[in-house]
């Protein structure tokens, strides 16, 4: 497998609180997206409501423990566990983030930003390709929200992206709340962002709420999408097409009728006859 | 600064614990710094509710910082946090010996709840295919536990303490004449846990070893005499029930 068909629907996150829902009732989405992590397990209910779920629903693996960005390399065992579960699943893609998440035999449990330097460019490359490597199929990487920015780096978020998907051949997971979140942190402008990444690469977009700290915004995924990420997802669906689209929602967990609302408003937007041009 | 250098001293000080690295942490950085140590307590939190419950938030909050400095992250599993955590409270509560003994008995309904899945064996077709066996079919019996059991010698019934605190009630007596064992299995899905009697235990001990139902039926007589077989009897009965025995392929059913 070396390419990802596109696939131009809209889905949410399988979240604990919501599996009631999707088991016992038809939900309006196209796709799911499960955190891998919660499902890579020896067995019991988290598979037995996976296996159910993806008889009625596509499903995309979205992971968070990678660390693609680590100057020590890969943890083989992980991977190892997420081939079985994507074996198993048979999903639309498995993706990751940018990002690491610990040296030396540490686990922050968080995605650390990484300088944008031509160093850490030949090391997140190498590791992509041997993530993509031992699971058989490319993955997508998706951008991070950042709290710091690294004096001495070579390129933009946006070119680092671009670097790595002409490199290694993988695609991308835009969050455009991430791009928002980090351009009003960092200063940068969210539409050359935008502008700057590859269409074609473009494979999943994911819209969530953030929240503002002492100084700087967070990427919380407690609230609902904001207008002026709204905004932006409209300039994304302009700009990349019919892209699959989520709604990413992580704490203070709504009735699932209210993510299916708010998806419905990522729909409307998607088709706008302005916005279907790619 | 090469990546590998900025990366060590970057998460020197995500997760730093001396003051003096912690009074530079600041603007984004800090974010970084209390993500971590916040995703770290929470996922102690929600796995050892009910122990949060009965020791109180401060003491809790306490034990779970001291856990987290003491214990770093390695696993990709958040998981794996609260691996040890019943020996963190038992260091630190060495006088309320309850406590470790209800975080394990929490980690291990946690942990057995992901357990491998097998064909658990049905009582009824037990029954069918038993009904013929005489004396030496019996003695050759061998009988195999469903994967993931865990059993603990304890010093309190945390299993009482576990279901009152689920319940919202105050427990009054979780005390105990003498230590018992506490069994940790899945029912199918369902995590389930009792305590259990020393014969009880020693027969799930002497199966766990592989040895056959009639070994274990000698080691009850052994114990209780005149009544071992018929303790036997009734435990493989409860063991059907309780969804504790798995189907042994047949090409390893002899021997």
């Amino acid at each position: 497998m070396t390419t990802i068909a596109p696939f131009a629907g809209f889905g949410l996150g399988l979240r604990r609180q919501h599996y009631a829902d999707f088991l016992e009732h038809e939900q309006p989405v196209d796709f799911v997206e499960i955190i891998s992590e919660n499902f890579m397990v020896d067995g019991g209910r988290p598979l037995h409501t996976l296996d159910a779920v993806r008889e009625r629903h596509q499903v995309a693996m979205h992971g968070v423990s990678l660390s693609v960005g680590s100057v020590t390399g890969l943890d083989r065992a992980y991977l190892a566990r997420l081939k079985m579960l994507a074996d198993r699943v048979q999903p639309l893609w498995v993706s990751d983030h940018l990002c690491w998440t610990g040296i030396d035999g540490w686990n922050t449990h968080d995605l650390l930003p990484l300088p944008y330097t031509e160093e850490a460019l030949d090391i997140v490359c190498a590791n992509i390709a041997v993530a993509q490597d031992i699971l058989e199929r490319p993955m997508l990487f998706e951008n991070p929200s950042s709290y710091v920015a690294f004096a001495g780096a070579d390129l933009a978020e946006w070119e680092f992206l671009t670097e790595v998907t002409q490199r290694t051949g993988c695609f991308l997971l835009l969050d455009v709340n991430n791009v928002y979140v980090s351009s009003q942190n960092h200063g940068f402008d969210a539409h050359t962002y935008l502008g700057g990444l590859p269409a074609d690469r473009v494979r999943q977009i994911h819209l969530a709420g953030h929240s503002q700290g002492t100084e700087l915004l967070i990427d919380t995924h407690d609230t609902p999408v904001c207008a002026e990420v709204w905004a932006l997802y409209e300039q994304a669906c302009t700009r990349f097409g019919p892209v699959a689209t989520m709604i990413e929602r992580d704490d203070s967990i709504p009735p699932l009728a209210d993510l299916v609302a708010e998806l419905a408003i990522a729909r409307r937007l998607a088709r706008a006859p302005e916005n279907c041009a790619a | 600064m090469s990546l590998a250098a900025l990366q060590r001293e970057f998460q020197a000080r995500v997760v730093a614990e001396d003051d003096a690295r912690l009074s530079e942490i600041s603007g984004g950085l800090a974010v970084y710094r209390n993500a971590y140590r916040s995703r770290l307590l929470e996922c102690l939190r929600s796995s050892f509710e009910r122990t949060s419950t009965w020791i109180g938030e401060d003491a809790f909050a306490a034990a779970a910082c001291h856990h987290v400095i003491v214990h770093r992250p390695r696993n990709w599993t958040l998981d794996a946090v609260g691996e040890g955590f019943d020996k963190t409270l038992a260091a630190l509560l060495p006088d309320d010996p309850e406590v470790a003994e209800l975080a394990w008995l929490e980690r291990s309904l946690l942990d057995v709840f992901t357990a491998p899945d097998v064909a658990v064996v049905n009582p009824g077709s037990f029954a069918a295919q038993t009904v013929g066996y005489n004396d030496a079919d019996w003695a050759a019996l061998r009988l195999r536990l469903v994967p993931g059991i865990m059993t603990r010698v304890v010093a309190s019934d945390c299993v009482a303490l576990w279901h009152a605190i689920g319940a919202g009630e105050k427990p009054h007596n979780w005390s105990l004449d003498g230590s018992r064992t506490v069994l940790v299995w899945r029912q199918n899905l369902q995590p389930d846990c009792r305590l259990l009697d020393v014969h009880e235990a020693n027969a799930l001990a002497s199966l766990s070893l592989g040895e056959s139902f009639g070994e274990l039926c000698e080691f009850l007589v052994a114990g209780l005499g005149n009544q071992g077989v018929a303790a036997a009897g009734a435990f493989l009965g409860r063991w059907l029930a309780d969804g504790l025995l798995q189907e042994i392929p047949q090409d390893e059913q002899s021997g």
